[in-house]
């Protein structure tokens, strides 16, 4: 059997009296595309919020690697091999887009205080930063601020971000929200081309027929607890999924 | 003439303490968001723990760099034990906490060292310069020199190294730059370290300029240097090095010049409201 990259068994985070994610359990496997899907308020960002170290699950347990790495703070998380996009784009913005990857390239060196004296940007750095520039389509844009692109380059500036450091697991919250339409094609294929370089995605996605097309395997949430698992074609027709996108009666119109 | 430019060439000097003083708040304000009013007596305690070392050794490297450590300890410890503990709270909690540790300071120099005017009998290892018949004294060069080598040495940093552009990253965004790797904690404390060794460079440097330290000398700086990093725009390091320049040629400018029967302070204040007034965000604030 293979070993998961990533498991979460009972995980569970309680804000006062409201359990917002509750006791989840579930795994990704090496090089699969998982969507996390759910309706608003269902707890799909504070599960990645519990696995990138941002909270501190109440109970249960996070395993990347076999390691555990919940109670970790975030920078130790990232250290680890997860990267991370954000449901509201957040880059740097007064840095240059290429500033923006070289601050994550730092991530091996910000252990060591003795290390992060030297000049950033080094040949090798800046070379590593350009190539996933181009995977991502921004190569032009690299000396511009961060702060002045439109949403959809700035969702790939994220991606870029996570991309650039090696991390073999990424979690995307969202990325494809508030795009048009050939932008999103354009992210489905680059999610493809990541996956296709040994890497495993996890993301959260509000639009059924993006999730649907692109993961492999979808869990669903609702009120904080996993619903359903299992692939595309199972989920569409499970009752309990149907009913929390839909209402249980009388609503015909889908999110 | 002559009297205009030994105004000018003092005037350099007082914003060139300004500055050095003003630096730390900001840098400060830009990573943790908190208005450091206690950065004052960091000052005051750099110039007494200064003062001291001297009197002590009779060198003034040692007394400089003894200071230098014992302030930024003391910057990494109101940090540790007031800020962070508060930052949970709305703002104000911990600027509410950051006047009392101003306060207490203060107290704890009058306890220690008693509510006199001390003197600083400092000799600097070098000689006054006459240029073209104006003479420019010893503390003035040792002023402008310090004042530039940190400005330099900050610069550097910021730029050139990757642990400046993980501190932009930092005071951009505590939790991306934490995705990506950065330990916030260790940047914060870094950024009391370096400014808080500056306050103490300031410190000193006021003590020996005036040849006076005593309790209540960063009373005017604390809520000066509060107006300075307003009016450079909040969080802006160079904007914060501008204004403390011109706030400081300005007001010594103004003295030795204009009748005005107002105090040195109160001109200074009309100045910082003035360009308020006109441009809100401040020097080189961004409206955020």
């Amino acid at each position: 059997m293979i070993q998961p990259l990533l498991s979460t068994k009972g995980v569970s985070k309680c804000f006062g009296g409201l359990k917002a994610v509750d006791g989840v359990d579930f795994d990704v496997f090496p090089g699969e595309i998982l969507g996390i899907l759910g309706p608003n308020g269902a707890g799909k960002t504070v599960l990645f919020n519990l696995i990138s170290g941002i909270y501190q699950p109440t109970a249960g347990k996070v395993y990347f690697h076999n390691d555990r790495i919940d109670g970790l703070p975030p920078h130790l998380v990232a250290r680890k091999g997860i990267g991370r996009t954000f449901q509201i784009v957040r880059p740097f913005a007064t840095l240059t887009v290429l500033q923006n990857l070289l601050v994550a390239r730092g991530i091996t060196r910000y252990g060591h205080l003795s290390k992060v004296w030297g000049s950033w940007g080094s040949q090798s750095e800046i070379k590593a930063a350009m190539e996933v520039l181009e995977k991502v389509g921004l190569t032009e844009l690299a000396h511009r601020k961060a702060g002045l692109l439109p949403l959809g380059n700035l969702r790939r500036l994220e991606i870029a971000r996570a991309l650039v450091v090696g991390h073999t697991l990424l979690l995307l919250d969202e990325s494809f929200s508030g795009l048009r339409h050939e932008e999103i094609l354009h992210l489905e294929a680059l999610i493809q081309k990541i996956r296709g370089d040994g890497r495993t995605v996890i993301l959260i996605e509000h639009n059924m027929r993006v999730a649907m097309g692109l993961c492999e395997r979808i869990v669903v949430l609702d009120h904080g607890q996993k619903i359903a698992e299992g692939p595309p074609s199972i989920i569409q027709q499970n009752e309990q999924v149907i009913e929390a996108y839909l209402g249980r009666k009388g609503i015909t119109y889908a999110a | 003439m002559r009297l205009f430019i030994e105004q000018l060439l003092n005037g350099i000097a007082m914003g060139s303490i300004y500055a050095l003083v003003t630096l730390g708040l900001a840098l400060v304000y830009g990573i943790m968001r908190i208005l450091h009013v206690a950065h004052a007596a960091v000052f005051t305690i750099g110039a007494y723990a200064g003062l001291f070392l001297f009197q002590l050794t009779g060198s003034l490297i040692v007394a400089f760099l003894g200071s230098m450590a014992c302030c930024a300890l003391l910057g990494v410890m109101i940090e540790r034990f007031v800020y962070f503990p508060l930052m949970k709270y709305p703002p104000y909690v911990p600027l509410i906490g950051s006047i009392a540790v101003m306060l207490s300071i203060e107290e704890v120099c009058r306890l220690v060292a008693g509510p006199y005017i001390l003197t600083f009998p400092a000799k600097l290892p070098f000689p006054d310069v006459y240029l073209g018949g104006i003479q420019i004294s010893s503390t003035l060069i040792a002023v402008y020199s310090i004042t530039a080598a940190v400005l330099l040495v900050l610069w550097y940093i910021t730029t050139h190294t990757e642990l400046g552009l993980a501190m932009r990253a930092t005071s951009q965004d505590i939790s991306i730059s934490g995705a990506m790797g950065i330990n916030s904690h260790v940047i914060i404390t870094l950024t009391f370290v370096m400014g808080s060794a500056i306050a103490a460079i300031a410190g000193m440097l006021v003590g020996i300029y005036y040849n006076q330290v005593y309790p209540t000398m960063g009373t005017v700086p604390a809520y000066k240097t509060l107006a300075l990093i307003v009016v450079g725009g909040l969080g802006s390091v160079p904007g914060a090095v501008i204004a403390s320049m011109l706030l400081g040629t300005a007001e010594t400018l103004l003295i030795g010049y204009a009748n005005i029967p107002l105090p040195r302070d109160a001109l200074a204040f009309i100045a910082m409201i003035g360009v308020l007034m006109w441009r809100s965000e401040g020097l080189l604030g961004s409206s955020r």
